[in-house]
């Protein structure tokens, strides 16, 4: 099967929100590499919450390896990576962080620590194994919860603003870590040049629907459409001609 | 300031090595028996028996002094009140304000137990990480929403105090200094509420993290406990010892 995530007519509202998610159509191939892009409040996150069973839907369909999602269960096949490195790094130290979820599925002994150590070394940041969390850099903690995701070997790996307060340094190793990784992909994020770099796919959300979906040298370079959907042209597409097909 | 209690708990010690759950046991029969103390012999021989420890376990002197110290400025309003108003001998009186005898000892007494009792925490939060300790106390049937309450406490404090920090510092530079006046209580007021807010509204996002990570509400771990016959001898030692302490409580 080459299908990994498969959303069918997906609508979502919040008790004070109607149609946060409106008719959400959406098919992700395995290790594709998904950005998911548009304002503030175009229901990148819901969607993302929905698709990890966190919330349960209005209406539709919601399948993951031909699985339908079940709400509040766990399903080490999803990993999500939250906006706040906060929120993800709740233990006392960096070890203890990355192998809560190791830890939770049963794994024995030797083969959490086996996953732990090449969770870290992975993300580059082995030598922060011992530190405690909460006394890491921005970067240092955005790589850590990289690492608590992926020493659960998810086949789906889901990002919410990974590059979000980081410096250049930071960025570019999330970014060069996100290149070489094999799992599939969604990414939200607005910083779009990160977009182009590190997906080969983009889909953009505005007001709960999707509005547009296509590469993303080619979608991202029609500078009317993405001004009509509260973004900007990237600037290293501004050499390129522009486009005007949507 | 960061309060990481367990910042010493790699340090090998007689107090780091023995069996976290005999050391919580004794510990706890220990602070037990101190706060039961009535004379002052006693409290200062159960003090003697803290700075043992203390020494026994390593911790630097430094680090502990320091935060008994913070812990100790709680107590000098309560230390004012009661040598001012538990009544009985005068012991000095400058006009009409007389210091009391029996307040003296009593705060004396207080202080004692107190710090008797804040340098066993120490050594019970500090000998083993926080995160051992948590699980030791699982396993010593402690309810778990108890012992998972203890460590977010733990682990979030310090992610709150910056954050009060970071919005003291944007109150202060919109011109907010701290006066007795009602705008200054309402702004600490909606400060505090901020934090509370947000506070309550990350607790949500880090319950949706663990969850996804196979959290369900039973706190596994990888450390494993092994008592020998050297951990229960400690055990036997400080029981004794808090029984001694006990009893000689009541022979005097």
């Amino acid at each position: 099967m080459n299908e990994a995530i498969s959303i069918i007519d997906l609508s979502f509202d919040y008790p004070d929100m109607l149609k946060v998610l409106n008719g959400i159509t959406l098919t992700v191939n395995v290790e594709e590499s998904v950005g998911i892009i548009g304002p503030n409040g175009a229901g990148k996150t819901t969607l993302f919450h929905l698709i990890c069973g966190l919330l349960k839907p209005k209406s539709g369909i919601i399948s993951v390896f031909g699985k339908s999602i079940q709400v509040n269960t766990f399903n080490p096949d999803i990993g999500y990576i939250f906006q706040n490195p906060d929120d993800q790094l709740f233990n006392t130290t960096v070890f203890e962080d990355v192998a809560f979820g190791p830890v939770n599925m049963g794994l024995k002994k030797e083969e959490v620590m086996f996953r732990v150590d090449n969770a870290l070394r992975a993300a580059g940041c082995l030598e922060l194994k011992n530190r405690p969390s909460h006394h890491l850099s921005g970067g240092e903690k955005r790589m850590v919860s990289v690492a608590t995701i992926i020493a659960m070997y998810p086949k789906i790996v889901i990002y919410d603003e990974p590059t979000a307060n980081l410096d250049m340094r930071s960025r570019r190793t999330v970014i060069d870590f996100i290149k070489i990784s094999k799992e599939t992909k969604l990414i939200a994020s607005h910083d779009l040049e990160f977009i182009l770099e590190t997906c080969n796919r983009v889909v953009v959300l505005d007001e709960g629907r999707i509005v547009s979906d296509g590469v993303p040298q080619e979608l991202m370079n029609d500078e009317k459409f993405m001004q009509r959907h509260g973004l900007e042209r990237p600037h290293s597409l501004l050499h390129l001609k522009k486009k005007h097909s949507h | 300031m960061h309060v990481d209690i367990d910042k010493f708990a790699a340090i090998n010690s007689p107090i780091h090595i023995w069996d976290t759950r005999c050391k919580i046991i004794s510990l706890m029969i220990l602070i037990f028996c101190i706060s039961t103390l009535k004379s002052i012999e006693a409290a200062i021989f159960s003090l003697l028996i803290s700075l043992i420890l203390i020494g026994l376990s390593r911790l630097p002197y430094r680090f502990i002094s320091r935060r008994v110290l913070y812990i100790a400025l709680f107590l000098v309003p309560l230390f004012l009140f009661l040598v001012l108003t538990s009544g009985g001998n005068t012991f000095i009186s400058f006009g009409f304000i007389k210091l009391y005898r029996e307040g003296i000892v009593l705060s004396f007494m207080i202080f004692i137990k107190m710090i008797s009792i804040v340098l066993i925490f120490f050594i019970m939060f500090g000998t083993s990480s926080f995160n051992h300790t948590a699980v030791a106390l699982k396993s010593l049937k402690i309810p778990s929403k108890l012992v998972n309450l203890l460590l977010f406490t733990y682990r979030y404090i310090f992610v709150y105090l910056e954050d009060l920090r970071k919005m003291r510092s944007a109150l202060v530079l919109r011109g907010y200094r701290t006066r007795n006046s009602i705008r200054s209580l309402k702004s600490t007021a909606n400060l505090i509420g901020s934090l509370l807010v947000r506070s309550f509204e990350q607790s949500e996002q880090i319950y949706k993290a663990m969850t996804l990570r196979g959290f369900n509400d039973n706190i596994v771990s990888l450390d494993e406990f092994h008592i020998d016959y050297v951990d229960i001898i400690k055990l036997a030692l400080a029981i004794l010892i808090s029984i001694f302490i006990f009893f000689w409580e009541y022979s005097i």
